[in-house]
Parts: C-alpha cells; sequence; structure tokens
C-alpha cells in the first residue's frame, strides 16, 4: 500500500499520484487552511500535525467529504467519512488534516493546489453605551447646560458655530465651524481635530467627544464690511477617520475571481480602461490585478474590501452569506463601489463602532429581548412620521441569473493518441503520445448534438526506444465565464545539456508561454464579437556565456537554441538562468471582407525587434455575441385579482436562491413600504449614531413603531455667547419583511 | 445544524443587541440561545469597561466570567441551549462605545 508523504503545496493541478489499492496518505509538514476534495472511493488521509481544513468535496458517486477548518492554531475536531469505490482525490491546499479519518480505497489521483481561507466566525455582540454617572444626572434634570469646543491637534480653537453632520447612506461624520478669530492659519491642513459637547454637571463641565482625528476637509474665508466694521469670516470643515476610509482603492485594478466557477473573470467585470490597459506618467503598465479565490464567497468579499482594503477591524453583518463569481476594485471606484452592487439589493444600514463596521439589514425580524432605546416626546420638540409613496403594484419581475450560458453547457472528452516513427530499438525511434482534453459545447435544447469544440489541455511526450522521455510539451487552455478561450499557459520541457553540472544531459523546463487573448466589439457589428489582441510571453533557460561577450556583455541564447547550434561547452564558465526570452504581440484588425494581422515580436534577450509583418487573410473574424443567461420570473403577491402594473427587480448580480428572495421582500415592500420618521430633538442625545435601534412614541405614549437610526445632525449657534443647539435624526422602520 | 446565535425564542439570529447603561450597573439579563457542540466553549471578547457573564438559563448556578473563564459547552453537546448574559460596566472617563463580542471558540 503506497503513502504520500504530502508537506508542501505545489503547482496548480499536477497529479501527484496515482495509486491503485487502499492508500493512505500521511500529512506530516506544513499545515495548509484549504482543501477540497472529489473523492469516490474509500479514502484514507492521515495528518500527524494539527491543522486546518477547510473545503468540500462534491463527489460523482456516494461519496462526500464535508470539514470546515479555522485560520489558527487551534486544534480542529472533524468528523469521518468512509468512502466505497474509485477515488478521485482533489486537494485544494497542501493538506492537514487534524482528527478525522477519510479511508481511500481504489485508484486514486491526488491533484493539489494552495490556498488559505478563513472559516465563519460564529458570533454576537453587545454593543453599549456607557454614560458617566454625574453627565446621566446632569441630563436626567430638567434644566440642562451645555457648551462644545474644537480642539486642534489638543488645543482649544473657539468658535462661533457648528454643525456636525452624519447624513444618511453614508459613513463618517462632517463636522463645519465657523471660527471666533477669522484666521485660517489656525488650523493647520494637517491637524488632527476633536469635537466635543460639555455637560454641566454642577461641579464643572464633563466633555465627550463628539467627533475624533478629523481631518481638514474644505476651508473658505470671506473678507466682508459690514457698515464700516470688517466682518470677515473663516469656514472650516472637517471629516472624520471614518469617512476618510470610504474613498480609499487599491493601487492597481484588482479583479477577485473564484476559480472552481470561471477560468478567468469576464473583462466586463473592470471598465474598459483596465481591460486595455493603464500606465503611471513614466509609462510603466499598472496591470490589473487577476487574483484566483476558490470559493469566494460574500462575507470574504467584504474582509477584502472593508478590512484589508479600508483598515477596519472587522465586519459584522446579519446579511446572509452567499457564493460570488467575481468582484473588482477599481482605482476609479474604489474598494466600496466593488461591493455596493452586492449590497444595494439589501438596503442595509451601515454604520461603525469604533473600528468595526456593521453592515445592518432592516428588514430582519427583530430577535426577542431585544430594549430599544426609548425615544418619547418629552426629548422631541417636532416628529414626522411619512410613509412613503406606495406603488400599487401586487407583482415584481424578477431578473436572475442562471446556470448555464446562452443555454449552453459543455462536456469533456479525453482523446489518447500514440504515433510511433522509426524501428523500435533501432537509431531514430520515437514514440508521441498525445493526451488532448475537448470541451463539447452542448445546448439544453440539443443536448445530443455537440454545437463546437474548444481544446482545454494538450500534453504530448516524446520518448525514445528506451522509454526516456525526450520532451514534453503541457498546454492548458483558459475559458472566460462566457466560455470563450483567454489564453493559455504552456510548458516545453526537454532533454538539454546543463553546462554547470559538466554537460549533463536531462530533461529540463525549457520554455514557458502565458498567451492572453483580449475581445471587443466587432466595428462593424456591434452585435457581434472579434479578437483584438493576443498577446504571448516566453520565458525560458537562457545560457550565459561570459567568455564570449557580446558589446561588453555575457552572450546570451536560449538554451535550446544554444544546443541546437553546439554552443554549449562544460568546461567554461558557462551558466543558465530562467528570464523572459521574448513576447510577441498579435493584433486583428477587421476590415470587412478581410482581417489584416499585425505580429510584433519584441527579444528581449537583445532588447530589439525581432520580426514584425503584416499579413491580410480573407474573410470575417467574427464571434457570436455570447451573454451569460438570465431567466424572468413573475412574482406576485397572494390574493392578486386586478391586473397592475409590475414592478421590476434586477437580481443577476446575485445567486438566483437570494436574488428570488430578494425579489419577493422587495414586493412586500413595496405594498407596505416601512415608515420614515425625521425628528428634531429637544437637546442633544450624543448617545444617537447611526445604527441605534429606538422604540418612538408620540402623544400619550401611543408608539410609532421601531426604528434604526440612520442619520443625524446637530447645530451649534452662538457658542460663545448663549449656545443654541439644535439636533435632528432620520429613522427608518425596522420591519419583518 | 447551521451554527449560529439566535434568540430566546431560537428562531431569529442575533447579531448585534444595544445595551445603554451607567458606569457601574448591571443590564437586565438577555437570554440568548448557543449552538453546543463537544470540544467548543462560550467565551467574551469585550472592550475594557465591561464585565460579561453567563450561564445556563434555569441552572441556577452562578454567573460566569466567560471573558476570563470560557464555558465548556461539551455537556450541552447537540443542543441548541438558553444561556442568561448579564453585562456590568466598568467606571469610563466619558461616554463610549463598547462591543463586547460572545463567540464560539475551541477548548
Amino acid at each position: 500500500m503506497p503513502s504520500v508523504v504530502n508537506p508542501v503545496p505545489f503547482d496548480p493541478l499536477p497529479i501527484l499520484a496515482s495509486l491503485d489499492g487502499a492508500t493512505s496518505i500521511a500529512a506530516a509538514g506544513e499545515v495548509s487552511k484549504s482543501f477540497s476534495a472529489n473523492v469516490r472511493g474509500s479514502t484514507s488521509i492521515l495528518a500527524t500535525l494539527h491543522a486546518e481544513l477547510h473545503g468540500a468535496a462534491v463527489v460523482a458517486g456516494s461519496t462526500s467529504i464535508q470539514a470546515t477548518g479555522r485560520l489558527n492554531s487551534e486544534a480542529n475536531v472533524f468528523g469521518s467519512a468512509n468512502l466505497q469505490g474509485s477515488t478521485q482525490l482533489q486537494a485544494s491546499g497542501g493538506v492537514s488534516l487534524a482528527g478525522g479519518v477519510v479511508t481511500l480505497s481504489g485508484s486514486t489521483a491526488i491533484r493539489a493546489t494552495a490556498r488559505v481561507a478563513a472559516a465563519p466566525e460564529v458570533s454576537f455582540a453587545f454593543i453599549l453605551d456607557v454614560h458617566r454617572a454625574d453627565a446621566s444626572a446632569a441630563l436626567a434634570r430638567n434644566v440642562r447646560r451645555f457648551s462644545v469646543r474644537l480642539l486642534v491637534n489638543g488645543s482649544p480653537v473657539p468658535l462661533k458655530a457648528a454643525t456636525l453632520n452624519a447624513p444618511p447612506d453614508t459613513l463618517g461624520t462632517e463636522l463645519s465651524v465657523e471660527l471666533a478669530r477669522p484666521d485660517a492659519a489656525s488650523i493647520p491642513s494637517d491637524a488632527s481635530v476633536d469635537f466635543e459637547l460639555g455637560i454641566w454637571t454642577g461641579a464643572g463641565f464633563v466633555f465627550e467627544k463628539l467627533l475624533t482625528g478629523g481631518r481638514l476637509s474644505g476651508r473658505s474665508k470671506r473678507v466682508v464690511n459690514s457698515g464700516n466694521l470688517p466682518t470677515d469670516t473663516v469656514a472650516v470643515s472637517f471629516v472624520d477617520v471614518i469617512g476618510n476610509r470610504w474613498n480609499l482603492a487599491p493601487e492597481a485594478n484588482v479583479l477577485i475571481f473564484d476559480p472552481d466557477k470561471i477560468d478567468r473573470p469576464a473583462a466586463s467585470g473592470v471598465s474598459s480602461v483596465a481591460a486595455v490597459g493603464i500606465r503611471d506618467a513614466e509609462g510603466v503598465e499598472v496591470k490589473t490585478v487577476e487574483t484566483p479565490a476558490p470559493g469566494l464567497n460574500f462575507f470574504e468579499v467584504l474582509r477584502l474590501a472593508y478590512v484589508e482594503g479600508c483598515g477596519f477591524d472587522s465586519v459584522k453583518t446579519n446579511l446572509p452569506n452567499f457564493a460570488v463569481e467575481q468582484v473588482a476594485f477599481t482605482l476609479s471606484g474604489g474598494y466600496d463601489a466593488g461591493v455596493r452592487p452586492l449590497l444595494t439589493p439589501f438596503a442595509p444600514v451601515v454604520f461603525a463602532v469604533g473600528n468595526v463596521l456593521w453592515i445592518v439589514d432592516a428588514d430582519a425580524p427583530v430577535p426577542a429581548g431585544l430594549t430599544l432605546r426609548p425615544l418619547t416626546v418629552n426629548r422631541l420638540v417636532e416628529i414626522t412620521s411619512t410613509l412613503p409613496n406606495r406603488e400599487p403594484v401586487d407583482g415584481i419581475l424578477a431578473t436572475i441569473k442562471v446556470d448555464r450560458i446562452a443555454g449552453e453547457f459543455f462536456t469533456e472528452r479525453l482523446e489518447v493518441e500514440t504515433v510511433e516513427t522509426g524501428n523500435f530499438g533501432g537509431g531514430g525511434f520515437t514514440s508521441t503520445r498525445t493526451e488532448r482534453r475537448v470541451r463539447e459545447f452542448r445546448s439544453f435544447d440539443e443536448p445530443t448534438v455537440i454545437r463546437r469544440e474548444e481544446t482545454a489541455s494538450l500534453k504530448t511526450t516524446v520518448t525514445d526506444s528506451e522509454f526516456e522521455v525526450l520532451s514534453r510539451e503541457t498546454q492548458t487552455d483558459q475559458f472566460d465565464g462566457l466560455n470563450r478561450k483567454t489564453g493559455h499557459r504552456r510548458s516545453v520541457e526537454a532533454r538539454v545539456p546543463d553546462p554547470e553540472d559538466g554537460g549533463e544531459v536531462s530533461l529540463k523546463e525549457v520554455s514557458r508561454e502565458t498567451q492572453s487573448i483580449i475581445y471587443g466589439s466587432h466595428p462593424l457589428n456591434p452585435k457581434l464579437d472579434t479578437i483584438l489582441r493576443i498577446t504571448t510571453e516566453v520565458e525560458g533557460l537562457i545560457l550565459v556565456d561570459p567568455d564570449n561577450e557580446y558589446l561588453g556583455k555575457p552572450f546570451k541564447a536560449p538554451l535550446l537554441e544554444a544546443h541546437r547550434s553546439g554552443n554549449v561547452t562544460s568546461d567554461g564558465g558557462q551558466t543558465t538562468e530562467f528570464g523572459k526570452i521574448k513576447t510577441v504581440f498579435e493584433y486583428l484588425r477587421v476590415q470587412g471582407q478581410s482581417v489584416e494581422m499585425e505580429t510584433r515580436v519584441i527579444n528581449h534577450i537583445s532588447n530589439a525587434p525581432d520580426s514584425s509583418r503584416v499579413t491580410t487573410r480573407p474573410g470575417a473574424a467574427e464571434l457570436p455575441r455570447v451573454s451569460q443567461a438570465t431567466q424572468t420570473i413573475l412574482l406576485t403577491l397572494p390574493g392578486r385579482t386586478q391586473r397592475r402594473r409590475v414592478a421590476e427587480f434586477d437580481g443577476t448580480g446575485l445567486p438566483s436562491d437570494t436574488a428570488l428572495e430578494l425579489a419577493r421582500r422587495q414586493l412586500r415592500k413595496l405594498a407596505a413600504p416601512p415608515l420614515d420618521f425625521a425628528g428634531v430633538l429637544a437637546y442633544p442625545d450624543r448617545t444617537l449614531r447611526r445604527g441605534s435601534l429606538l422604540a418612538i412614541s408620540e402623544r400619550n405614549g401611543s408608539p410609532l413603531g421601531n426604528y434604526i437610526a440612520t442619520g443625524y445632525k446637530m447645530d451649534f449657534a452662538n457658542v460663545e455667547d448663549a449656545l443654541a443647539i439644535t439636533g435632528s435624526l432620520t429613522a427608518r422602520q425596522l420591519t419583518s419583511l | 445544524m447551521t451554527d449560529r446565535f439566535t434568540d430566546s425564542t431560537g428562531v431569529v439570529a442575533l447579531s448585534f443587541v444595544p445595551v445603554e447603561l451607567d458606569e457601574g450597573e448591571t443590564a437586565p439579563v438577555f437570554v440568548a440561545r448557543v449552538p453546543c457542540h463537544a470540544g467548543r466553549t462560550l467565551e467574551a471578547f469585550p472592550d475594557a469597561g465591561v464585565t460579561v457573564e453567563a450561564r445556563p438559563t434555569g441552572s441556577g448556578t452562578p454567573f460566569v466570567n466567560i471573558a476570563t473563564d470560557p464555558f465548556d459547552l461539551t455537556p450541552f453537546d447537540g443542543e441548541n441551549r438558553a444561556f442568561d448574559f448579564r453585562l456590568t460596566a466598568g467606571a469610563v472617563a466619558a461616554l463610549s462605545p463598547v462591543q463586547a463580542v460572545i463567540r464560539l471558540a475551541y477548548a
């Protein structure tokens, strides 16, 4: 029974072992954080090291493994699974397994890629507002006395007036002040600003911060004469730390996608600018970063955007988690714009407590036992409760994404062919074995008919009569979410001498090719697509000959070419390095009845163009426009009797089941929209913030309902004389839709 | 069972519970249901200034400070058990929002 020690992560999807019979795998090395397995068979994996196992396997057959892990050093215990039948194990991660035993038997191929995934945390939080006892007692009195002060780098700056504004639908708080002394220089541009509210306790003022760490965002100065007297004013505005974070963006466009769902992100996932290319002022390309993230989900997108991107400690939400195919964080949109398409259908309330970002679904049911803060009429000067205009709809058209591409699906077949040349045992004999994996695209309407084929991978191995591998070429093609080939990676191994090892001839990777294909609209028919550009980068082993200088530098040439030319010696100072060899650019221009292809080759060893040519071929280079298939479903309210205009809901950015649930909720909300509340406060309540849960009542204690605060504003006038404070609050009704 | 904290009815998932206290004051007991598994503990990560205690509902046992002494859930393996949570605010220099995160951890 063979055993395989599997301590390290490795290149994507090579076959590590083909095992026949009962198989035991002992993992004794690096802990990998994620694992997914397709298992058909009885499988045993033993880990001698506590580890993290994250992943799931759905298997053709009667077998499944499901395991979750966590990204820390705590031991995990998992259940065991006994699997019967033939087994193919695909581990995405250098696998470590703590506890849990899976027994494998049958022929087994193990493939693995490495990735790290954090397990979801099971938690909830108490958010407490803790008051100083003396301030609390002061506010309980009928007569209250307040003061405000602005601290610039810790030093007070006198004010005439101030406005603190936390509007709905944004994050962060803005403070606008009018200085008592019209001196713009009193506020340096890099100053850190705090704004405090003082509460008179009888013995003195207790100051509490309303804004912390604010930064200058704007300034204006007016020079005015009123009569013969100068009445100059300087108005300054600040934004707090949280508000500043909302504008953060990555250093380059970032595309994160789930390779288990799409081979490569669709070009539509990024702006057209990013698809073509961006350069900085020095001409250096600012490349779009494409990052595969197996198992990408909504919670992970929130973490990437707001924790890694914007600097929050964590993101907490009561929104449901769901799978995400791809997300784009762009230079112009920032992290927030990448997440908004996923958030908008839920219409959540977003607020921060300390450095933790909360995203709350106000339509989720209110938990039992929750004590909402009472907001009674004696704390309010004015109440406005508004029922938004109801739309007389009792149906909604929900457009959802379906898991089929323009009604298309594919099956794969493996073609194996062996061609022999020469006489076995004699010189010149070669056996060429070709393994080609072909995707057969079919339609759901006619599943037995193959509409088109694409090669997904190709492996060609040439051996001699002694079964020694002379060369091996492996090519893996990549496809985007629309089933179009977007490039390939190709590796060529050949038997070449190693000048650093006495000229020993052995099989080495001599070149590696990466191709990318860019599609665009057909210039003559906007309903069709065409290929715009193909870029092929070739890197490989380069022979460096210091004894043969050219223009004062060691002569370099691709090792395979040098070997063919007989220029490799083992007695000199020749060495090898792996580097860029050439880049081939192919541009296609559609001219109606012909296609012009311009090819340019840049040789990176000589840093000069290798060749360029333009060829014209008759014909057209058009591709039918392929789009993700969508389906439109009509949802209606029960008891629908009259035909009314229906609303529309676009759920194509979400999984279909999540989109349908949101569409139903949207329909209920249109028929019975939540109330909007606007109130003017009798005195400043510095504990009210976005996200505060309120039980609002009007005269005689009549309940208006439960609400969640969405924004507030405080105006402070006559700061240095007789301070007058006006506070207002906006909130929306909590509903259980 | 999809692990999540729920309210006392066991139906509605909990995300946050707002509490308003004066310094030194103890909040009314809040009941939440905890998904219990062998080898897991119930623990709290409070900001400074609040004490978080818990005990199984109806047990009559003393409250345990689950920030310093995580509660072993092994005896309740498989249950969605109700727990009483009690919070006590410490002294503060000024009004401050405090978060106490309650989570399932590993023993």
